[in-house]
């Protein structure tokens, strides 16, 4: 999960913290560099216009005092003043131009004292005619020479920009004034470009011309641009200013005094040249600042990290808490908090882990025994199977049954009871030896798993504990013999799976118990008739609940009177699926369901209510019905009958009762009580099955029934001299000698019925007579009966 | 400037002297004419040295010339010296015709020259006294100079007359051998204003005669050119 946090994690936002913070440094860093670089070039820049400005004055300075110097060395020239001096037109005219080309003039002009063109050379002809007064700009400077003795000033003379000198011809006194201009072009420009690293343009208006530049160091199209831009600035504040469509700073300067004209130098400074080392500033802080902004995301990963591993290993330890593993401690040696954290962490571990080992064995034993108990048992079971089956040996499991426990706990107490579970453990204990597992399931079942490596060997193994446990228990002085059952089941042979071998165990263990015997082995394909059983139980509970299950009749008949008296009524039950169920099969399963008295209460109700329609109609017949030894215990089981006669106005003496030997002699002194009330009610009782059961005849003399039923087994075969017949001949003079009406079931030929009434038997009932019959038919038998017997 | 000032007083004094000399040369013919004594103030009053004054009879009649120079190894009649790198005197009145020297009392070469209609002459690179004098044959002013010192001028007046003197230091030019008679009085001085004034002088025999004559003179002519810069002319142009 942690990985999965993003930014919401505390390394995320440690990392977000620290990179903001250093992103934001950085970039403020950054921006304040490049604006004061910015705002440093801006203003290097204005003071680089400002310096040129200043250099270029100084320039046109040196130069008009070069200039200056020169034209006076000129004037000095005694060849020149001696030619000036003759007066003659042609000499003047050709010394002029020898002397201005000597110099690098390009305008000459000799001005009298009077103010009139002596001689002139200009290259527009005609700009200075001999004998008319000097024109501008050469009248101002000759009013100021007059003053000063000489003058000098930058200005436009036909249309082009000169910075012109006037000085005096002296021989030795004055006698004229010479002129010389010196053009401003653009090698001035250059030379002035070169010494200051400014773009230098010349610019000049003169009255009634267009103004224009006259000399440059830019190209044509800047030149075009520049000079747009000077028109649009004809105020010529000194301010620079940003020529459109360019990056040049630019700023224009005076540099003519002439009054009629104006020549002004204009400088310019490309921003993009003077950007350039700021952009490499700007570069490099860039550069520098990616540089430490990576580096600082490095490092405050590498810092996060070292703040988050220890959690992430804390996350990891208690996810293994989490997932029960507590074998591994958490790996955190810092001596910081988290290091403590790491410490109690390990503490809470080993605390939670020892803690959890004792839960874990007291939910897995049993506090009495200290055996491992139910919940644990299966497990154990799958791990015996698996080791054994590894080691190719077999397994032997036995599932134990302490019979008599509730006894002991009622005669001694639980205490004793406890010490017999104690005993009992200590013995399974001794004799399973090494056995994989010794177990306490419930209250009074136990489990072992025995191993064996011989084949067969682990049955005797097994029937050999549970002989060891055939000893009496000593409690409270005395010797109780206490039986254990056990039902053994074998793997692979019977499973191999736990559960199968754990089933296929308790129903030996069941059948053990039914047969009263120590050990059963589990028999193959018990497990299939108990899953048909567990079925059966679930269709019974679901047929009962629906009264689906139905009443026959078999018709039972007096041998002395050879009529037809009584009728036994049997239940019957069709499964919808698996079709007639025979009630030997699923009468004890609703009595281990627990289901029998429900039966046995719609079968009372459904014979009395036969017994009212077929009284109405005239028939008249007592009906038995068989009961369990459950029912017995029943104590509604009065009230019931009781309710029933008199509901349906049913005499006791026509309801017979029927009880198996075996289930009066289960609990003979309750069981004769309760037969006793209702005999006495008027009810007749008879014993079922009788001969199969182990009454004793002290039992049978003392039980309070009024009819024995001889087991049809000794009835079937019945034939003279036979055993079964000296049997029956006992019984039915054993029963007339007690008083009791004496009944043979299972008649099923002439013989058995000759033998019968030969022996003086009371009544008989089978196939001979009749097969149990539903309700209309056996009236319908019953009807017709004294003429058929006739 | 100091230096200046120390020259410009020892060539006063110097030209005093020779104001005596000349004085002194005229001096026998005095006893046999009349003689002018001219003071002459420039507008403020202020004696004006340096200023030539002529007298020209005032009927028109003809000077006499000056007295015709032997031919052959002619003697100067003036000399027009260069001392200190300076034409000494500064001006010399001469009457037509005369042969003037130009000694060069300096121990460095002069080469004077002069570009004058009243007279050309170049004395090429020279020390010493060069052999020939130079004739002012032409009346007028001939400016001179120096080739290679151009703050040497110096002045020579041509007069058609004989009667002339130049002004020493308290402004006063004393004409000697003058004969009697009426006399129009011509001043010049190289910074003179209106050529001459209408001045007219009686001459008489015996005690000289006495005259003040007004001239206006124009300033000093500046020789030293101060080379104002640029720069500081467009600054004074630009001030707020």
């Amino acid at each position: 999960m942690g990985r999965e946090l993003g930014f919401a994690s505390f390394r995320g936002r440690i990392l977000a913290l620290l990179i903001g913070v250093i992103a934001i440094a950085q970039v403020a860093t950054m921006v304040a560099v490049l604006v004061a670089a910015r705002r440093n070039v801006g203003a290097q820049q204005r003071e680089a216009l400002a310096i040129g400005g200043r250099v270029v004055e100084e320039l046109l300075d040196a130069r008009e005092v070069q200039l200056l110097d020169r034209v006076e060395i000129l004037s000095a020239d005694f060849a020149f003043r001696e030619a000036v001096a003759t007066g003659d037109r042609g000499t003047i005219g050709s010394v002029l131009e020898n002397h201005g080309e000597r110099v690098g003039a390009s305008l000459v002009a000799l001005v009298g004292l009077d103010g009139k063109v002596i001689a002139g050379a200009a290259p527009v002809v005609g700009a200075l005619t001999p004998g008319t007064p000097a024109p501008e700009p050469f009248r101002s400077l000759l009013r100021r020479a007059e003053s000063e003795g000489w003058s000098a000033a930058a200005a436009l003379f036909a249309g082009r920009p000169y910075q012109l000198v006037l000085v005096p011809v002296e021989a030795p006194l004055r006698i004229a004034w010479i002129g010389m201009g010196f053009t401003i072009d653009d090698a001035l420009a250059r030379e002035l470009e070169r010494l200051t690293a400014l773009d230098v343009s010349f610019w000049g208006e003169a009255p009634g011309t267009e103004p224009q530049l006259f000399a440059s160091t830019l190209g044509s199209e800047p030149r075009r641009l520049l000079s747009g831009s000077l028109r649009e600035h004809a105020d010529h504040s000194e301010e620079p200013w940003v020529v459109a469509a360019t990056d040049q700073l630019t700023v224009s300067l005076p540099i003519g005094e002439a009054p009629e004209t104006r020549l002004r130098v204009v400088l310019q400074s490309s921003l993009g040249e003077a950007l350039a080392p700021w952009r490499v500033v700007r570069a490099q802080q860039i550069g520098i600042a990616a540089a430490a902004l990576a580096l600082s995301v490095a490092l405050a990963f590498a810092l996060s990290r070292r703040v988050t591993q220890p959690v992430n290993t804390l996350v990891e330890g208690a996810r293994r808490i989490l997932g029960g593993h507590y074998d591994q401690a958490v790996a955190v040696t810092s001596r910081d908090e988290l290091g403590l954290l790491a410490r109690t962490f390990n503490e809470m571990q080993f605390a939670i882990a020892e803690r959890e080992r004792r839960i874990v064995h007291n939910a897995h034993h049993d506090t009495l025994t200290g055996l491992p108990n139910r919940a644990v048992a299966r497990e154990r079971v799958a791990q015996a199977i698996a080791g054994a089956r590894s080691g190719r040996r077999e397994l032997a499991l036995l599932a134990l049954e302490l019979a008599e426990l509730k006894a002991v706990n009622d005669s001694f107490g639980y205490a004793a009871g406890d010490r017999v579970l104690i005993e009992l453990a200590a013995r399974l204990r001794d004799a399973a030896g090494d056995a994989p597992l010794v177990a306490r399931l419930g209250s009074n079942e136990f489990l072992v798993a025995l191993e064996a490596s011989a084949p067969g060997a682990a049955e005797a193994e097994a029937r050999r504990v549970s002989r060891a446990l055939r000893v009496p228990f000593d409690i409270e002085e005395a010797h109780l013999d206490l039986p254990v059952y056990a039902g053994i089941a074998l793997s692979p042979r019977h499973g191999d799976d736990a559960d199968t071998l754990l089933r296929r165990s308790v129903i030996a263990l069941q059948d053990a118990k039914a047969l009263r015997k120590d050990a059963v082995v589990y028999e193959l394909g018990r497990d299939e008739r108990h899953l048909r059983q567990l079925a059966l139980v679930r269709d019974l509970r679901h047929a009962i609940a629906e009264r689906a299950l139905t009443l026959h009749f078999q018709p039972k008949i007096d041998l002395l009177t050879g009529e037809l008296t009584q009728a036994e009524a049997l239940t019957r039950w069709t499964h919808p699926e698996r079709g007639p169920i025979p009630p030997d099969e699923f009468i004890p399963l609703a009595e281990r369901a627990g289901l029998i008295f429900e039966l046995t209460r719609q079968v009372l109700d459904g014979v009395a209510r036969q017994w009212r329609t077929w009284t109405d109609r005239g028939l008249h017949l007592g009906v038995a019905v068989n009961l369990s030894a459950y029912d017995l215990g029943r104590p509604e089981l009065p009230g019931l009958v009781h309710g029933l006669l008199a509901a349906y106005g049913m005499p006791p003496q026509a309801l017979i009762l029927e009880l198996t030997e075996s289930a009066v002699m289960e609990d003979p002194a309750s069981a004769a009580e309760v037969l006793r009330g209702l005999r006495e009610a008027g009810l007749r009782v008879a014993i079922d099955d009788f001969g199969t059961g182990h009454s004793s005849l002290s039992q049978l003399k003392r039980m309070p029934v009024d009819e024995l039923k001889i087991d049809k087994s000794f009835v079937k075969n019945l034939k003279q001299a036979s055993e079964d017949a000296a049997i029956v001949r006992s019984i039915v003079d054993l029963g007339h000698h007690l008083g009791l009406q004496v009944v043979a079931e299972g008649v099923e030929d002439s013989p058995a019925w000759d033998f019968l009434m030969q022996s003086r038997c009371d009544m008989v009932q089978g196939y001979y007579v009749s097969r149990p019959l539903p309700a209309d038919a056996f009236e319908a038998f019953a009807r017709d009966y004294p003429e058929r017997a006739r | 400037m100091r230096v200046e000032l120390r020259i410009e007083i020892a060539r006063r004094q110097r030209r005093t002297a020779l104001a005596c000399a000349i004085a002194f040369f005229f001096a026998p013919h005095a006893i046999l004419a009349g003689s002018a004594e001219i003071q002459v103030r420039d507008a403020a009053g202020a004696p004006v040295v340096d200023a030539v004054v002529s007298l020209v009879p005032a009927d028109g009649s003809a000077a006499p010339p000056a007295s015709p120079a032997p031919a052959g190894a002619r003697e100067a009649s003036a000399s027009m010296d260069q001392r200190n790198i300076q034409f000494a005197p500064h001006v010399l009145a001469v009457q037509r015709g005369a042969a003037v020297d130009f000694p060069n009392s300096d121990q460095i070469r002069h080469h004077v020259y002069s570009f004058s209609e009243a007279k050309r002459f170049e004395l090429r690179l020279y020390s010493g006294v060069p052999a020939e004098p130079v004739v002012f044959d032409q009346a007028g002013t001939v400016v001179l100079g120096c080739n290679i010192h151009d703050d040497m001028i110096g002045f020579i007046r041509v007069l058609d007359t004989p009667w002339y003197a130049t002004t020493g230091e308290p402004g006063l030019a004393h004409i000697a051998n003058v004969p009697p008679g009426r006399y129009k009085v011509e001043l010049w001085h190289p910074r003179a204003q209106d050529a001459s004034a209408d001045l007219v002088l009686e001459v008489a025999e015996g005690a000289p005669v006495h005259l003040d004559a007004p001239l206006r003179l124009g300033p000093e002519p500046t020789r030293d050119r101060p080379k104002r810069l640029l720069r500081d002319r467009l600054r004074d142009g630009r001030g707020p």
